[in-house]
């Protein structure tokens, strides 16, 4: 190992030796070695025995501990000039500062903090004063869990507040300030969501990478794919009925805007506003034929999968006659155009189809409503009897009865508390869903009227969110995995990212097949890890992670630089191997896995053993495909 | 529980090549090779085409004898005897966009199946696909695929890969199960192309090895994922995945199957974009994916594999002789003819057969389509099997059968879905009658049960 050790004195040589012999080093963890990536433990300067309190005590540890085998655990704490390295130069400027107004010591001091001269010589393994419950692992496992995975800043931030308080923080995203936050604000007007479907998914996935709110952009994910529409079939319905394709493909790129937007508006929000905009969303309404289901002629489409998919869940409590019945309280819910001044008026007067200053609206249209007396769910607790309406004494009548249903489904039947509760469990927790959390989820359910915010903090506060074997115990969605990866790497990003081409993160997306706006069928995309395991996906991981690395998946990210800040000594194949296991995995990956990463970096691009360093013109491609390896492997397919 | 599983076994198993103390240049393909050299002479083979969505089986081989079948039924989807294809019972239609499958049919290569499903049918669309494809209906929590059970009874997937390919984005779930079976919607995009970076090799790299001493970790990702040991959630399929890929990378190019080269035997045509065929270009990928499938059952041992169409969820704009479900019945009777056509010389060893997770309503909706019904119909081509209509004939069709289910909307099935594949199993593969309950659970206790018996459309 380098020494960085300067000033010549025995005295500093001596410290040199203690630095990095073994002797003083922290101890290795049980998986993988090496230093934690910088900035991960907060200390204040100058408390080198870690007990809170700057005083005479302070220098003599230094002393102590250059001298006669004392311990300390953070050796930033004690590096009183920030040198970053320890030396009786530190007791000295203590003593100074102390007892004869010398300078007080560079931050953090006087307040917990990260070191922010990145210095990586000198470790802080543990400082107490500052601890809070959150060690690295579990901070990480939330930031993967609840969003789409770390940040090295975001750890920071987690392990600094906690990460029960990060998990209250990101149950209130408004009060997350996001204005002119970089580069989301930019990338927005780039990718400009009203002008093509892709943007609409570019956004969702730039927010996901650079935004703050994490749950919220993971909830906005959630309902896109819960209440699912295929922008695809808008558009040709939307062209057979106005005859133009320009119009009708601006639409229904419009549409999925306008729902994209409410999701997000309402990832935490009550369940019944996301069903009703569901229902009587211009590109539901379209998707699953609700306008073509006519007192006449019963169209099931939408009644079944409302019941399948949306609120109960498959078989779960209604039967093929409750499909029917639905279907026809349903009757007449479609859409038309209006005049702009009357959007939002189901009662409105419609225009023309074609006419080109008209918006397209939900309506009710009454004519079409069966009015006959229907019974949903008899002999059940969720049992609801319609009686015959009278369109003429009450106009609101038939549209009623669909508020109703809705209103009962969302609001207080158990079997939708149970089957959403559980989607929500598997998709933050474990495919396998813990009875008594489930239970727990119902009953805020039902007692809160299905509001998403206190079901989320049930979930997110329960024991189970972070047991240990809840870690690692979910595929991530193809979504997850390519925003994970350009977290990891892109967090000191401050330059914009330029998309397109085999990088992208959207092309990556769509090409294994995880395609929001583009799934065909209305159950949406798989929570289930079986799903996006397989030899094509994994293949198709791996292409993007290890093409990206060489290709500018951010042009911004310097592996060299960073390996700088870091003080990690570029000729040591061990030390660059660490650092950057460890920015993938934390400390979780074990010692086969660290000589298969190892012995990566020590060969050629054809695979044969080459001396590696800084000498050496394949010095950086050689860390940035070991970087690409690192992220191929089965641990981060997982989170 | 951490078992030793088939992945650790091979390293052990194989200990006389001694894998690790090989060169650098050593692929797993090579021992691959020597499978395929022992193999047999002409392997039976197999296709299955799931038509997703729910295929209207009344509208595919046309009850026309039932005089339910009618305009007052289906005002708009009706389709006139003097449009459908003649079926040779005086009783059943064909199809009039099916009349490339109608002359194989003729050639006596086809076996139109009616009326199979099974019992207590589900019509959602995602557990009725489930249960086809586990070949275990009612068991929702269940998911390991009917065909990948055969598949790794039979054979050993590190000794051929490619014994089963699932031509799909997605691994179909017919073929899911623990041990990975390897999917690809294209040969030409599966390699580890990382563009003009070059490396894949090595990122590829080698198992590792046990049986050499001291014990090699192997290298790069095979080694990674190779030594993956972990019990915690999906840690065994990620393994899984991460081996099977790479021996499927390996023995693809060592075969050297190449798509962009490949000539298919005159007349058999996978209309593409050079080549359409009068097909639309929606059609290319589900052509693609045929050819695909007859470029490895060609060249490779691929044994078995899977492609899926998706549209046949007609609730709206379903047609009748032209239309959406046209369109798409086109694409897969257009697919079987060419595949009987470019597999000519090992067709009498090949099977292709269609499946569909249900049928449709008997009566039109109000959007001139039809909803989830029950009972659909089942294509069997191949040049082995006996030619004919089953179960739509004036004799085992009474009218009243389009609205035979209990609540007289649907076509009641008369055929279990796995008693079709059953003697699929039992006659073209040889899987013992007794053995078959490994492969459909339960299978036995249906004995007796007229919906299990065979309709001997193989001989």
């Amino acid at each position: 190992m380098r020494c960085f050790c300067s000033g010549g004195a025995v005295l500093a040589l001596t410290v040199c030796a203690l630095l990095f012999s073994g002797a003083a080093a922290p101890p290795a963890s049980a998986q993988g070695t090496g230093d934690l990536p910088p900035g991960y433990v907060h200390f204040e300067r100058g408390d080198a025995n870690g007990d809170g309190a700057l005083d005479l005590a302070d220098p003599i540890r230094v002393l102590g501990y250059l001298f006669s085998g004392a311990v300390m655990t953070c050796l930033d704490a004690g590096d009183f000039n920030d040198d970053d390295s320890l030396n009786v130069a530190d007791a000295i400027a203590s003593l100074t500062y102390q007892f004869a107004m010398g300078s007080p010591a560079p931050a953090p001091f006087g307040v917990c903090g990260a070191d922010p001269t990145l210095g990586f010589r000198l470790s802080c393994n543990s400082y107490a004063p500052c601890a809070t419950e959150t060690d690295l692992d579990t901070a990480a496992h939330v930031m993967r869990r609840l969003g789409y995975g770390p940040t090295p800043a975001g750890l920071d931030h987690v392990m600094n507040v906690g990460y029960s308080a990060y998990i209250d923080e990101q149950l209130a995203p408004e009060l997350i300030d996001e204005t002119g936050a970089f580069p989301l604000e930019t990338l927005m007007t780039i990718y400009d969501p009203t002008l093509a479907v892709e943007n609409v998914l570019y956004v969702q996935t730039i927010r996901a990478v650079y935004s703050e709110r994490q749950l919220q952009e993971a909830m906005t994910d959630f309902w896109e794919n819960h209440f699912n529409t295929y922008v695809l079939k808008l558009v040709q319905i939307l062209q057979n009925v106005t005859m133009d394709p320009v119009e009708a493909a601006e639409t229904a790129v419009a549409w999925e805007w306008e729902e994209n937007q409410f999701f997000r508006a309402n990832a935490l929000g009550s369940f019944h506003d996301l069903l009703l905009a569901s229902a009587t969303g211009k590109g539901m309404v379209v998707y699953l034929d609700s306008y073509l289901n006519v007192a006449a002629a019963p169209n099931e489409n939408y009644s079944r999968e409302l019941l399948e998919l949306h609120t109960m869940g498959v078989d779960n409590g209604y039967t093929q006659n409750d499909i029917e019945e639905l279907a026809r309280v349903l009757t007449g819910w479609t859409l038309c155009k209006r005049d702009p001044v009357n959007v939002g008026n189901p009662h409105a007067p419609c225009l023309a189809f074609d006419d080109p200053n008209g918006v397209w609206d939900f309506l009710f249209n009454a004519p079409a409503h069966d009015y006959d007396a229907k019974t949903l769910f008899p002999m059940t607790v969720n049992e609801i009897v319609i009686p015959a309406g009278d369109p003429v004494g009450n106009p609101n009548a038939g549209l009623d009865e669909g508020l109703l249903v809705l209103d009962h489904l969302a609001k207080s039947t158990p079997q939708t508390a149970e089957f959403i509760s559980t989607k929500l469990i598997q998709k933050f927790v474990s495919e396998e869903v813990p009875p008594a959390l489930l239970a727990n989820c119902i009953s805020v359910w039902l007692s809160t009227q299905g509001d998403i915010k206190q079901v989320m903090s049930t979930i997110l506060h329960s024991a189970d969110f972070v047991a240990q074997e809840n870690r690692w115990n979910k595929v991530t969605t193809p979504l997850e995995h390519h925003c994970a990866y350009i977290r990891a790497l892109d967090g000191l990003s401050t330059t914009l990212p330029v998309y397109g081409g085999i990088g992208d993160p959207n092309n990556g997306i769509i090409g294994l097949d995880h395609t929001p706006f583009l799934f065909l069928t209305p159950d949406g995309q798989s929570e289930m890890g079986i799903d996006w395991v397989g030899t094509t996906a994994l293949l198709l991981r791996t292409t993007f992670v290890n093409y990206g690395i060489h290709n500018g998946v951010d042009p911004a990210f310097d592996p060299i630089a960073m390996m700088t800040d870091a003080g990690i000594d570029q000729d040591s194949l061990s030390e660059v191997t660490d650092f950057w296991l460890k920015v993938a995995f934390q400390n979780s990956y074990n010692d086969t896995e660290r000589n298969l990463a190892t012995q990566y970096l020590s060969r050629d691009s054809n695979g044969f053993p080459a001396p590696f360093g800084t000498a050496f013109p394949d010095h950086e491609f050689r860390v940035r495909s070991l970087i690409g390896f690192i992220f191929s492997a089965p641990q981060f397919q997982k989170q | 529980m951490v078992n030793m599983n088939r992945r650790d076994f091979v390293k052990v198993g194989a200990s006389g090549l001694a894998l690790g103390a090989l060169s650098p240049m050593w692929r797993p393909w090579m021992m691959t090779q020597k499978a395929y050299a022992a193999g047999p002479v002409n392997p039976k083979k197999l296709l299955v085409i799931f038509m997703r969505g729910g295929n209207d089986g009344v509208n595919t081989v046309i009850p026309q004898g039932d005089t339910d079948y009618n305009t007052t039924t289906r005002p708009t989807l009706f389709i006139p005897d003097t449009q459908s294809l003649d079926l040779g019972n005086s009783f059943a239609r064909l199809h009039p966009a099916m009349s490339s499958l109608h002359n194989l049919f003729n050639l006596g290569d086809v076996a139109l199946i009616h009326r199979v499903g099974y019992d207590n049918q589900s019509r959602s669309h995602f557990s009725s696909q489930q249960y086809w494809e586990t070949g275990n209906p009612g068991d929702a929590s269940f998911h390991e695929g009917f065909l990948y059970r055969y598949v790794v009874d039979k054979f050993d997937l590190d000794m051929n890969p490619l014994a089963a390919v699932s031509l799909s984005n997605k691994l179909m779930e017919i073929f899911s199960g623990q041990e990975m079976i390897t999917h690809f919607p294209a040969i030409e995009n599966f390699t580890l192309d990382l563009g003009p970076i070059g490396g894949g090799d090595k990122l590829l790299g080698l198992l590792p090895d046990n049986a050499v001493d001291p014990p090699s970790i192997g290298s790069g990702m095979l080694g990674w994922y190779g030594q993956s040991q972990g019990s915690h959630g999906h840690d065994a399929l990620i393994k899984e995945a991460g081996v099977s890929m790479g021996l499927a990378l390996n023995t693809l190019q060592a075969q050297g199957v190449d798509p962009s080269t490949y000539v298919p035997a005159p007349g058999a045509v996978y209309p593409d974009d050079t080549n359409p065929a009068g097909f639309p270009a929606a059609s290319f990928p589900f052509f693609q994916k045929i050819r695909d499938a007859a470029i490895l059952l060609k060249n490779t041992d691929l044994r078995i594999a899977g492609v899926e169409l998706d549209g046949f969820d007609t609730h709206a704009g379903q047609g009748a002789a032209n239309g959406a479900q046209a369109a798409l019945l086109s694409y897969v009777s257009h697919a079987i003819e060419a595949l009987s056509i470019d597999l000519a010389s090992t067709w009498d060893d090949t099977l292709v057969v269609t499946l569909s997770e249900f049928g449709r309503t008997s009566e039109e909706n109000g959007s001139v389509g039809t909803d989830h019904g029950e009972s659909s119909c089942m294509v069997v081509a191949g040049g082995g099997v006996n030619g004919g209509v089953y179960n739509c004939d004036p004799l085992t069709w009474p009218t009243g059968s389009l609205f035979s289910t209990g609540n007289g909307r649907y076509v009641e099935r008369v055929t279990d879905f796995r008693a079709v594949f059953g003697e699929i199993l039992n006659k073209f593969y040889s899987v013992p009658i007794p053995e078959l309950d490994e492969v459909f659970p339960g299978y036995s206790t249906y004995a007796g049960d007229p919906t299990f018996n065979f309709l001997n459309f193989l001989p």
